[in-house]
């Protein structure tokens, strides 16, 4: 795509986006594009760490749930507001990440993944036995007062909003991130680490940098779920599912790249959905056979996911479009 | 300006080096040769801190530097331009050039040597825009080396830098790795191809199954009729 068209594809997204919740009012829709949104800011968030610096963490949900926990017993237990526990949230995640990122980055490859998978575990098991946090009970947050300075709201838009706004943020970061210095020797470790380090590339400091970074906007989204939902409790915020529904909406849609995590967080909060909807409570797993068939295609297909494959797409179009091949919609216009 | 004391390494149990001592003098060109499989590379990778030692020490410029990590050896003036090349595919000649001055921090100073580096290589200038996965395999060495100088090293270390590489772009390579040299850049260079690297380099050493077996000035290596018989088929 040449930059114009880029610019007005985005703005047009950008408008569809925000006027979304004004025109389309039913709490349902409402409430699955809010889904989408969330999804979507945890594969972004994921795909730092991921997707550039190629470590691929099964165990995101620890970050997501130190974000929810932080923000909801700062506001049960100290009466604080859960803005300030959204940042407390980010700052405590960034602060875990950089303790187990220098002990877990030793391990390289599926060593690094599992051993992600068991931290998210043994925080889930720590947090259930936890008696000041509720443990496996879990916590409610208080319903009243309401408005922006309390981060409870009574309709769905405000939410719907502020995911944008975590979303459009954690884009950006990434955008950031992707064009500078950092990005490139991110990408320089996922494709020749040897190489990079041999570079002078400082890998360990490089990759707690992506880490630090991708926990930290994880765990605002666990501040958004805790106030969206106003009830935690370890399975929902820390449980290995949550954990891989992160990993597998960046590699479906496409790993490393910046649309990717959301195009596969639209997909994948689809498929559940409908599958809720068709199959209720009987179809229990039918969304993760859907989602694992449709993975195994894209790895098999396209292993850049469903970004390479429309990039794939846009690319033959533009080739049919070249001069001496008229596109239909021009030999419309020229008749 | 390196010393190579007595070093042993080794992949998980299987021993690769056991027990090689070398030297190189500042401003030297030393070639390592020897078959394949003899411990070439593991010597130039524990160098620059990718192979952990298990016994023995090294040092440059007179301090220990196998205590130190990878990344803290090239701030100190060691880049090791790997086998195979390792550049980065995806990313622009220019990218790969920039990703090597990773620890040079005065982007002034990057960029003087860039140009240097486009002076040596004019090839890599008409190509700055080009990625590097789509260069010929001797246009790779060079942006290879290219990338070891923007670190601006004291030591480059170069392993088998004519690995895949047409014939008469060979003679380039090494012609320009001895014109590195001049500039004051030591450079201890690994070669299959025995003849070559002993034509360019001022002494050189001789490794099988991972100890030194013979060391000594080039023209005198090149002249035993024990290594012509087992290197040269002479």
């Amino acid at each position: 795509m040449t930059p114009p068209v880029k610019f007005s594809a985005f703005l047009i997204l950008f408008a569809v986006t925000v006027a979304f919740p004004l025109v389309v009012s039913l709490p349902t829709y409402q409430n699955f594009a809010i889904l989408v949104l969330m999804v979507a800011q945890l594969g972004v968030a994921w795909n730092i760490l991921g997707g550039y610096a190629g470590q691929v963490s099964l165990g995101h949900a620890a970050f997501f749930g130190i974000g929810a926990y932080t923000s909801s017993a700062l506001v049960t237990l100290a009466g604080l507001s859960p803005w300030i526990g959204l940042v407390a949230g980010a700052g405590m995640a960034c602060l875990f990440a950089l303790v187990v990122g220098a002990i877990c980055f030793r391990l390289k490859g599926h060593y690094f993944a599992m051993a992600t998978i068991a931290v998210a575990e043994i925080v889930q098991v720590v947090i259930s036995n936890c008696d000041p946090l509720s443990g496996a009970v879990g916590i409610y947050l208080p319903l009243t007062p309401r408005g922006a300075a309390a981060f409870v709201f009574s309709g769905k838009a405000p939410y719907y909003y502020i995911a944008l706004t975590l979303l459009a943020a954690s884009l950006l970061v990434n955008h950031l991130i992707a064009r500078s210095r950092v990005g490139y020797y991110l990408r320089a470790i996922k494709d020749e680490p040897d190489a990079a380090r041999s570079l002078g590339i400082n890998l360990p400091r490089l990759k707690l940098i992506a880490l630090a970074v991708s926990s930290a906007l994880t765990a605002m989204g666990g501040t958004l779920y805790a106030q969206k939902e106003l009830f935690i409790d370890p399975p929902s915020v820390l449980g290995t599912q949550l954990s891989l529904k992160i990993a597998l909406v960046a590699i479906l849609g496409g790993v490393g790249t910046l649309w990717g995590p959301v195009i596969g967080a639209a997909v994948l909060v689809a498929i559940e959905e409908c599958s809720r909807i068709f199959f209720g409570s009987s179809g229990l797993g039918t969304d993760m056979i859907v989602y694992g068939t449709l993975i195994i295609v894209v790895a098999v297909k396209s292993p850049s996911g469903i970004a390479g494959l429309l990039r794939a797409g846009v690319q033959a179009l533009q080739a049919r479009r070249r001069p001496g091949v008229a596109a239909p919609q021009e030999v419309e216009e020229r008749a | 300006m390196l010393e190579i004391r007595d070093i042993h390494v080794s992949y998980g149990r299987v021993p690769a080096l056991h027990g090689v001592s070398l030297r190189l003098r500042s401003g030297e060109v030393v070639a390592v040769v020897g078959g394949n499989g003899n411990g070439k590379s593991t010597t130039l990778r524990a160098v620059a801190g990718l192979n952990p030692l298990d016994a023995g020490s090294i040092l440059f410029k007179g301090e220990r530097l196998d205590t130190k990590p990878a990344h803290r050896r090239v701030h100190d003036g060691i880049v090791l331009v790997p086998e195979g090349r390792r550049l980065f595919p995806r990313l622009s000649v220019e990218q790969n050039l920039l990703l090597g001055a990773f620890s040079v921090k005065d982007r002034h100073r990057t960029a003087r040597t860039l140009e240097t580096v486009f002076e040596t290589f004019p090839i890599l200038a008409e190509r700055r825009r080009q990625s590097a996965g789509t260069l010929s395999g001797g246009e790779q060495q060079m942006l290879a080396i290219g990338r070891g100088l923007m670190a601006e090293p004291d030591l480059l270390m170069l392993d088998e830098p004519t690995w895949g590489v047409a014939p008469r772009l060979v003679t380039r390579i090494l012609d320009t790795v001895r014109e590195i040299s001049r500039r004051g850049i030591s450079i201890l260079l690994v070669e299959q191809n025995l003849q070559r690297a002993l034509d360019i380099a001022d002494r050189g050493y001789v490794i099988q199954t991972g100890k030194i077996v013979m060391e000594g000035k080039s023209a005198t290596l090149a002249d035993d009729p024990g290594i012509r018989r087992a290197y040269l088929g002479l």
